[in-house]
């Protein structure tokens, strides 16, 4: 398994410049945040990393394949914002249908093992819920079973769009601390696309911050805090110097904005 | 979800806040709900409304005795030859549903290739979409004519007319997969088949109900004005209408028509109950 590697693209809608020269390594295992204003591009990166969208120039690998190469292989998990789950499927109908199609993706992983899926529903707390359908559910159990969908498929590289951008303050921190301690499991590498600053250095190995017209990554911050993370964190010395250093970095980015459009 | 089932279940170890009905309080809960039918508040506003209705339609009978028929005698003809009707009913529900079989299988069929295939949808939408606001009932006389006077036409005509709605609400239905949804799926590489199965045709399910809703009394439709055209010819309760009136035997004309709301009524019943089977997980 090798790291992300793209370098330099488009996407063209109407010759609007989506994302421009992108220069981005991630290294395998590591958990790395996107961060910048609306329209900067940060959609289309995931897009394109799980061959979604195919680049206008330039070259991505995944794992050494390309990013249609790596989704034939299931080597991707996804979350979106909204957590798109069949209404009429139960929780644990939703989150074993991804395994159910595309099973020549699974035997072409080095790992055939499939993870007990009961099991993670019940350790994120949804053991009572496994039979009930996404109606019968609050935001954050919804949220936490498209979690589940994706890391259950054990993949790769997992990408995550604004997964907890609708839900409230306190379940967005329950929710950070389970998606922490699922990745602590796994060790898949993530790319999370986020609009919160805490949430960025809380979670993140790496923040890339990226800025709008033309979408491009205009800095990249390691974050040096030991792991496991708790919730304790948050209020550490070193864990508000990285939060201002990162606010800095996106103050940056949308001056640069302002000074393009 | 009915809320009276929540406190049903088996003794919940820590829940203050639910309070759980004791055995008594839920079975007389359970007869209220199954004796609400037999309460007058429920029954009683349809029961008066249907009194004046019939004294209504008595006063009309005596007033205009060639548009009514008074219900006694329409009531004593079909208890005098209750067969008749019922051989005439079948055949022409045997058409309606027929014909509603047809054009369900090839309008589905053609709504999971429009929306597959974009070139298909853009030249065959457009068209659907006037001929599913033409009364394509009207052509019933001309495959009288080319089709004869056997069930061909009723069925052909009660296809036809069933077939533009369903395939505008299952082309809609099918395409009703949330973008989210589709990109989850999309990251796992699942084929084009496995989308059309595990998503689309589920998501469609709602709109194939809707467009029963519509379908079912059309091809009543479809059947009786095929019938109509080809009177005499053969049986149905169309033909059963057609011959009568112009016999002046409108109490045979008005048992037909009630008959055929009877059946209409039934359907749309039997269509009712197989949504809410099908679709429970659906809030309608």
């Amino acid at each position: 398994m090798h790291g992300v590697r793209r370098l330099y693209e488009q996407a063209d809608f109407s010759e609007l410049v989506a994302l421009d020269d992108i220069e981005l390594t991630i290294e395998p295992g590591t958990f790395v945040s996107i961060i910048g204003p609306s329209g900067c591009g940060k959609s289309t990166l995931l897009r394109l990393i799980s061959g979604q969208e195919a680049a206008d120039a330039g070259k991505i690998t995944v794992c050494g394949l390309t990013p249609r190469e790596a989704a034939e292989a299931k080597a991707f998990g996804f979350v979106p914002q909204s957590p798109a789950l069949l209404p009429w499927l139960s929780v644990l109908g939703n989150v074993t249908l991804p395994h159910k199609v595309n099973r020549r993706g699974v035997n072409r992983r080095s790992d055939p093992g499939s993870p007990d899926l009961e099991a993670m529903l019940r350790e994120v707390g949804l053991g009572e819920s496994l039979h009930q359908l996404p109606a019968e559910l609050s935001g954050g159990m919804k949220q936490r079973t498209a979690i589940v969908r994706a890391f259950g498929l054990r993949p790769d590289v997992l990408l995550l769009d604004e997964p907890f951008g609708a839900l409230d303050e306190f379940t967005r921190e329950a929710l950070q601390e389970q998606l922490l301690e699922l990745w602590e499991q796994t060790r898949a590498t993530v790319v999370f696309v986020t609009h919160s600053i805490s949430e960025a250095v809380r979670l993140s190995d790496k923040v890339v911050v990226m800025a709008p017209r033309p979408g491009r990554i205009t800095d990249v911050i390691d974050i040096d805090l030991s792991r496991p993370r708790h919730q304790e964190i948050i209020t550490s010395p070193e864990f508000h110097a990285y939060e201002l250093a990162l606010r800095e970095s996106l103050r940056d980015a949308f001056s640069h904005g302002e000074v393009v459009s | 979800m009915t809320d009276t089932q929540s406190g049903t279940q088996p003794s919940p170890p820590k829940r203050p806040h639910l309070v759980v009905p004791t055995a008594e309080q839920l079975a007389a809960r359970r007869l209220r709900r199954r004796t609400r039918l037999f309460r007058p508040a429920y029954w009683l506003p349809f029961v008066l409304l249907l009194a004046v209705l019939a004294l209504g339609w008595e006063l009309g009978a005596r007033r205009m005795p060639y548009l009514f028929a008074p219900l006694g005698d329409i009531a004593s003809v079909l208890a005098d030859d209750p067969g008749y009707f019922v051989t005439n009913t079948l055949v022409t529900l045997s058409e309606a549903l027929v014909g509603l079989g047809i054009g369900f299988v090839a309008a589905f069929a053609l709504a999971v290739v429009v929306s597959e295939v974009g070139v298909v949808r853009r030249a065959v939408m457009p068209v659907a979409v006037v001929l599913s606001v033409t009364p394509l009932v009207a052509i019933a006389p001309l495959l009288v004519v080319a089709l004869g006077f056997g069930m061909g036409p009723k069925v052909v005509l009660t296809a036809l007319v069933c077939f533009f709605p369903i395939l505008i609400n299952v082309a809609t239905g099918l395409r009703a997969v949330p973008a989210p949804v589709l990109q989850v799926y999309r990251t796992v590489a699942a084929s084009r088949l496995e989308v059309l199965r595990h998503l689309r045709v589920p998501a469609s399910l709602p709109y194939v109900f809707a467009s029963l809703r519509i379908v079912f009394p059309l091809s009543m439709i479809g059947a009786v004005v095929a019938e109509l055209s080809a009177a005499g010819s053969a049986d149905g309760l169309g033909s059963v209408i057609q011959v009568a009136s112009s016999q002046n035997r409108l109490a045979t004309v008005w048992a037909a028509i009630f008959v055929l709301a009877a059946l209409g009524s039934l359907l749309f019943w039997v269509v009712t109950l197989a949504e809410r089977r099908v679709l429970h997980w659906h809030q309608s």
